[in-house]
């Protein structure tokens, strides 16, 4: 489904992702670790299509298409969800009203008509009462003032809305209590399929005892250092990120 | 440049004595003795320019350099009722008053509100039947001496709306004053004078809007002055939403007693070149202004607004808020005057105007301006200048939402905050919509 070969990214001149090599096929989970400032935010932001970073080599093919050529808003429409790390605050575009036209901007690019209001409604609820949303946070501003456990639920509701074929956490789990961390986790594992794929990023394991990965892998320094399967969580969480670093330089 | 400004000059001159002459017996009226006095003082004073302080970011020369034909008594009109009803808000009850070429249409207006108790005239037939009340409310408060254009309203006007509401009275229907010009064949100059007297304890909603029929300019240089007694209230709203052809340089004057509530609404989208002058006089203790604006200008068109509020007396509170969108080359100014005199201790006065500029082209110039004489007040004002939020723009992109989608969304938004204010729905839906047309027609 995502094949990332060789992928170098910069920020302003300064390179930040040194040759990423990452296939993910349909159904699976993969995580991507490390320490901060590996690039673990820059891998979730090249694939999303954020405009501040420049890719200058390798390439990235997603469902046979390349991404890269893409529009962040082709991206969308063609199933990549990134759940933003910091979600911003949008003050007058209330989250319905936002969400409404994101999924029938989608149906539209896929040929289909704009959904009707009374399944919006229903698919609304159905949705908030997974991610145990307050009725009136959907009124409200999107994001305007919403708490970090909010923020971070909205994001995850608004994925179940818009059933991405790939979605993409950027430390999703960041400023999270566990109550918060286990409604999360269970939003992203309702839609766990053998169609949709997952790429996880975080920092800490804890977030993977909820959200069981098939996949890990350690970015450093831009570069994927080690890969395994979900017991390399634990054991990063027992010997820290430097004897990988170390393992890489020598 | 100047040679074409002093034609214009000298052609109104030359009107004016042409239409002196045409009335006869009827020129000695007291009436008459103002616009001359009016005249004489515009033929010493002429037309502002650049150094002319309230006109310093505003270039009035290109409006000038055009020659304006005046209309001095009512001629047939093509607008019809179906045109009149396709400028009014769907679903919008209202007692609509229209003028043609500056002249009152009788046939096109409707009043659908109970007027036993209330007069609703207009100026050509008040001057005759409530002569009195006329003079002592024409011009009461209008700052004219210095102002090219008052003098030119006080000299030429033919016409507007008389609107007196008594004592404990509510006018539930809002007065609709539309302001048609049809300018098939010459541009056309035309000087509306409305006088909106609420009595004591009263409350009445007034709207005023303004198009243009035909492919030559219009030039609308219209007063309404509004006096706002004890406890009553009056919601005002100026609405400048037609086609780029039209010219708008206007005067609101408002003088409010104790206890008054005055909101304001300054809509502006439509029209090449607008100045809105919006002044409120806080007479009497705890009186309190409200005034709301939204400015949307694109291709070249220049929107000024220019505001005072005068804090005269103690215990009063005026709200200002701004908002505007600037797109390709237009020009945009805002400048809020506050003046707390001397004895007006205990005022609260707020003032906020936020601008986005969406090119490099656009500009705007913003200024606050406060004059504060008393000790004990509060007074705040603030004035941002931006761009569309990068952020906020991925962040929408990334869920779907196409560029242009995406942006006309952030600035739908941005307008909201003024727009949610306003509480006549469909007046408020049609201005939504209308918006949404500008902003996409930008991107």
């Amino acid at each position: 489904m995502l094949i990332i070969k060789n992928l170098h990214a910069s920020v302003d001149g300064k390179p930040i992702l040194k040759g990423v090599d990452l296939t993910i096929n349909a159904g699976e989970v993969h995580a991507v670790m490390g320490p901060n400032g590996s690039g673990k935010s820059t891998l979730a932001s090249v694939l999303s299509g954020r405009s501040e970073y420049e890719v200058t080599e390798g390439e990235v093919i997603f469902d046979g298409k390349n991404l890269l050529d893409m529009a962040p808003e082709e991206r969308a429409w063609a199933g990549i969800f990134l759940a933003f790390q910091y979600p911003v605050e949008i003050p007058g575009v209330s989250v319905t009203n936002f969400l409404k036209a994101a999924l029938n901007e989608k149906r539209k690019a896929k040929g289909l008509e704009p959904i009707a209001p009374n399944d919006f409604l229903a698919l609304m609820k159905k949705n908030m009462a997974l991610m145990e949303m307050d009725s009136t946070m959907t009124k409200r501003s999107l994001n305007e003032g919403f708490s970090g456990g909010e923020k971070k639920r909205n994001e995850i509701f608004q994925m179940l809305l818009l059933e991405p074929i790939l979605g993409i956490l950027d430390e999703t789990d960041s400023g999270l209590d566990i109550d918060a961390l286990k409604v999360v986790a269970n939003g992203v594992n309702v839609m766990r399929s053998a169609k949709r794929s997952f790429l996880v990023i975080t920092h800490y394991q804890r977030l993977l005892d909820y959200i069981v990965p098939d996949f890990i892998h350690v970015l450093s320094n831009g570069k994927i250092v080690k890969s395994g399967g979900k017991e390399l969580a634990l054991e990063l969480e027992a010997k820290g990120y430097d004897w990988l670093k170390e393992a890489t330089i020598s | 440049m100047e040679l074409k400004t002093e034609t214009l000059k000298d052609k109104i001159l030359t009107d004016f004595a042409v239409w002196q002459q045409s009335l006869n017996g009827m020129s000695g009226l007291p009436f008459n003795a103002k616009r001359k006095a009016a005249m004489e003082q515009f033929e010493k004073i002429g037309f502002p320019n650049l150094k002319t302080e309230e006109w310093r970011h505003t270039n009035v020369a290109p409006v000038l350099a055009h020659s304006f034909k005046q209309i001095f008594a009512p001629t047939k009109t093509q607008v019809t009722k179906e045109v009149v009803a396709s400028f009014i808000p769907d679903g919008l009850k209202a007692n609509v008053l229209v003028f043609v070429n500056g002249f009152f249409a009788g046939e096109l207006s409707s009043v659908i509100s109970d007027t036993k108790k209330i007069l609703i005239t207009t100026l050509a037939e008040a001057r005759t039947t409530h002569a009195e009340l006329v003079n002592t409310y024409f011009a009461k408060h209008l700052n004219a001496e210095s102002n090219s254009f008052i003098l030119l309203n006080e000299a030429f006007t033919q016409d507007g709306v008389v609107l007196e509401i008594p004592e404990n009275t509510t006018l539930n229907e809002p007065v609709y004053i539309l302001n048609i010009t049809e300018t098939t064949s010459d541009n056309i100059l035309t000087h509306p004078h409305n006088l909106i007297i609420a009595g004591k304890h009263s409350t009445v909603t007034v709207i005023e809007n303004f198009h243009t029929i035909g492919d030559k300019l219009s030039f609308t240089n219209n007063i309404t002055e509004i006096f706002i007694d004890e406890l009553a209230r009056v919601d005002y709203y100026k609405i400048q939403d037609q086609q780029e052809k039209e010219i708008n340089i206007g005067t609101t004057q408002v003088a409010q007693q104790a206890n008054s509530l005055f909101y304001a609404f300054t809509i502006t989208t439509g029209a090449s070149f607008t100045k809105n002058n919006l002044n409120s006089q806080l007479l009497g203790e705890r009186a309190e202004a409200h005034f709301y604006g939204l400015y949307i200008s694109a291709n070249k068109q220049l929107i000024d607004n220019h505001t005072l509020i005068d804090h005269a007396v103690a215990n009063c509170y005026s709200n200002e808020f701004y908002k505007g969108i600037i797109g390709n080359a237009s020009h945009s100014v805002f400048n809020g005057r506050i003046i707390v005199r001397k004895d007006a201790q205990k005022t609260n006065a707020f003032q906020s105007n936020r601008n986005i500029l969406l090119s490099d082209e656009a500009t705007i110039f913003t200024k606050p301006q406060l004059e504060i004489f008393a000790d004990d007040v509060k007074c705040t004002h603030g004035a941002t200048i931006g761009q569309l939020d990068d952020e906020a723009l991925f962040y929408l992109r990334a869920r779907g939402l196409g560029e242009e989608t995406a942006k006309s969304l952030l600035l739908k938004a941005f307008a909201s905050d003024i727009l949610e204010k306003i509480k006549i729905t469909p007046l408020r839906h049609k201005l939504e919509e209308q918006i949404t047309g500008r902003i996409s027609f930008k991107n």
